[in-house]
């Protein structure tokens, strides 16, 4: 995605949080946090200004909540929209679902190990695995819509819907080609024109819509 | 003869007080659940309606005559069958003279000793009916009426609606504090060799928000604990949830640290106060939040907004009335929706120890919260 280091945006109201987040993410050489925000109003500017790569979002803060600040910032913030790491304080919070429909690319709990914290940052820069696959498997489950109400605006290919199933499982670009004996490159093809059909941005969106559509049982 | 009349009004004068004292009416409650085994609510302090005044007066009066019945049939059944068995066995002489009732006369000893008898073992068997028919009669006439049951409902789900939120605030603070422990102490030791000076910082800082967590965990514990048996905090229905609660809920409940938020234009405001524990800053928050919001609702011109830190914590919000010093206060005093959430107020601030007065004061409307700011008790 990028030369030089991941640059990272923290938003949480409280500010030991930040400070936490911060020292983990600043003693990792390819991770640099440009900025801090202490509300969800302060979200799309401090992005504007800094040009983050990954935001880590906070969901409950006084002013404007994260879901609400994953939102404007995916319609309002800078282009190419940064990817937005949700961090939480409980899993079974409904807020963080909330987040991932609102567009938010995965999410984090703040009691993770730093190492696990590293890593996801990473991992959801990158785009080309899902974050915590059974979380979010288990998380679509809990809100599992009472009908079927079909992918929108998608027609999939045979492929790409085998595609898509596996990247609900968890599998990244690298393991489905070894899974469908296809080319790497020949996969990302598959996944952006999947991404397009189903009118989202990354893969998480995509697996998120699939749950929700019944496309997939949790 | 005027003597006569007056005495015999004084007289019934007396006579009607006892049935409609409140202290009748609780004894009388007592006394029920005492010996009828009857399962009654302890009387409600405060003023009694008078429907269940007149309900009461009604038992007691009840009770009086059919006791005073009860008691006549015995002192006339033993006397007469004992009597009668004495004067056949000959160890009383006369006695029964003048008795000539319908077909007995006095000779009769035999039918008299079965007369006693008969009219004994029937009072026995009528004072245990008139239990059974007592304990039946006292929640009709002793409990508490339709609206009062309906009152002590409301109340009973207000304070468990309460009790919800406080543990729902506790669960969402503990694990906040806990959270930042975690990370802390994570970052610390990801930069241990590299930053001593922030690992240094992050002990203490998490030595600070644990102190503060179970600080908090007493308090809220305690008041948790000492809510009436039985109480247990399951989900209550009404107020809590819905769409504007649920986006309530997504935020942290605010504390004083955030009171700016309520002071619009025509606040004036003075808060002078340190640290507080938060479940008293969440609480003091909300209390100044619902008073402004009655002051918008009723009131005019500026309200004033004083929260000072003691021993205790002591809010004070005053607005003038509409209508200026002379208005009449309309009865329920800030009326309306404002009268329940007054009732809402001081229930919580009892639960937390502390007492809340509002009335009128010369024009204004005038709402003193007084809390004790407790860090957690030691027992």
């Amino acid at each position: 995605m990028t030369d030089g280091p991941l640059r990272v945006l923290i938003v949480d109201d409280d500010e030991l949080v930040r400070r936490g987040l911060r020292a983990i993410l600043d003693a990792e050489d390819d991770l640099t946090v440009v900025g801090e925000a202490g509300d969800g109003a302060e979200v799309v500017p401090a992005a504007v200004r800094l040009r983050p790569h990954v935001v880590l979002m906070d969901v409950r803060m006084p002013r404007l909540d994260g879901i609400q600040a994953t939102r404007l910032l995916i319609e309002r913030g800078p282009d190419p929209a940064p990817r937005v790491l949700v961090v939480t304080t409980f899993e079974n919070d409904d807020h963080v679902y909330e987040a991932l429909r609102a567009g938010a690319d995965g999410f984090l709990l703040k009691r993770a190990r730093p190492a696990q914290i590293v890593e996801a940052v990473r991992v959801v820069a990158r785009g080309d695995s899902l974050l915590f696959p059974a979380a979010v498997r288990r998380l679509a489950a809990a809100h599992q819509p009472s009908r079927e109400l079909g992918l929108p605006g998608a027609r999939l290919t045979d492929r790409e819907a085998e595609v898509l199933t596996l990247m609900a499982e968890g599998l990244s670009n690298a393991e489905i080609a070894a899974c469908l004996f296809l080319g790497v490159e020949t996969v990302k093809t598959h996944v952006g024109s999947l991404l397009g059909k189903l009118g989202v941005r990354d893969r998480t969106q995509a697996v998120v819509v699939a749950y929700r559509s019944g496309f997939i049982a949790p | 003869m005027p003597g006569v009349v007056v005495t015999a009004l004084v007289a019934a004068a007396v006579a009607l007080v006892p049935p409609f004292l409140g202290g009748t009416r609780e004894l009388e409650i007592s006394a029920a659940r005492a010996l009828l085994q009857v399962d009654l609510p302890a009387p409600a302090p405060g003023r009694l309606p008078l429907e269940t005044r007149l309900r009461a007066a009604l038992w007691f009066g009840l009770h009086l005559a059919i006791g005073g019945v009860v008691a006549a049939a015995v002192g006339i059944a033993v006397p007469l069958a004992l009597i009668a068995f004495a004067e056949r066995l000959g160890i009383t002489e006369g006695a029964l003279t003048g008795t000539d009732v319908g077909p007995l006369g006095p000779g009769d000893l035999w039918a008299w000793t079965a007369v006693g008898l008969v009219l004994l073992i029937g009072t026995i068997y009528a004072v245990a009916g008139l239990g059974k028919l007592a304990a039946t009669m006292a929640p009709v006439l002793l409990g508490p009426s339709p609206a009062e049951r309906l009152a002590a409902l409301e109340a009973r789900e207000r304070q468990l609606a309460h009790r919800n939120r406080l543990a729902r605030e506790l669960h969402d603070s503990v694990g906040h504090a806990l959270t930042a422990v975690t990370l802390q102490a994570g970052a610390a030791g990801a930069v241990f060799d590299r930053d001593p000076e922030f690992a240094r910082r992050a002990l203490t800082a998490i030595e600070d928000l644990g102190r503060n967590a179970l600080d908090e965990l007493d308090a809220v514990l305690g008041v948790l604990r000492e809510a009436p048996p039985g109480a247990s905090p399951r989900e209550g229905p009404g107020r809590e949830g819905g769409p504007r609660q649920e986006a309530e809920m997504r935020r942290a409940a605010p504390t004083l640290a955030e009171i700016d938020r309520l002071f619009a234009e025509g606040v004036d405001a003075e808060v002078d106060v340190g640290d507080l524990p938060p479940h008293v800053s969440r609480e003091a928050y909300r209390i100044v939040q619902e008073s402004l919001t009655n002051a918008a609702k009723h009131g005019t011109g500026t309200a004033r907004v004083r929260i000072a830190a003691g021993g205790d914590l002591t809010i004070e919000v005053t607005n003038p009335l509409a209508g200026g010093p002379g208005a009449r206060v309309r009865a329920g005093g800030a009326a309306g929706s404002g009268g329940r959430g007054l009732d809402g107020m001081r229930e919580r601030v009892r639960l937390l120890g502390g007492e809340l007065t509002a009335g009128p004061q010369a024009g204004s409307w005038r709402v003193v919260a007084r809390l004790p700011i407790t860090e957690g008790r030691h027992d």
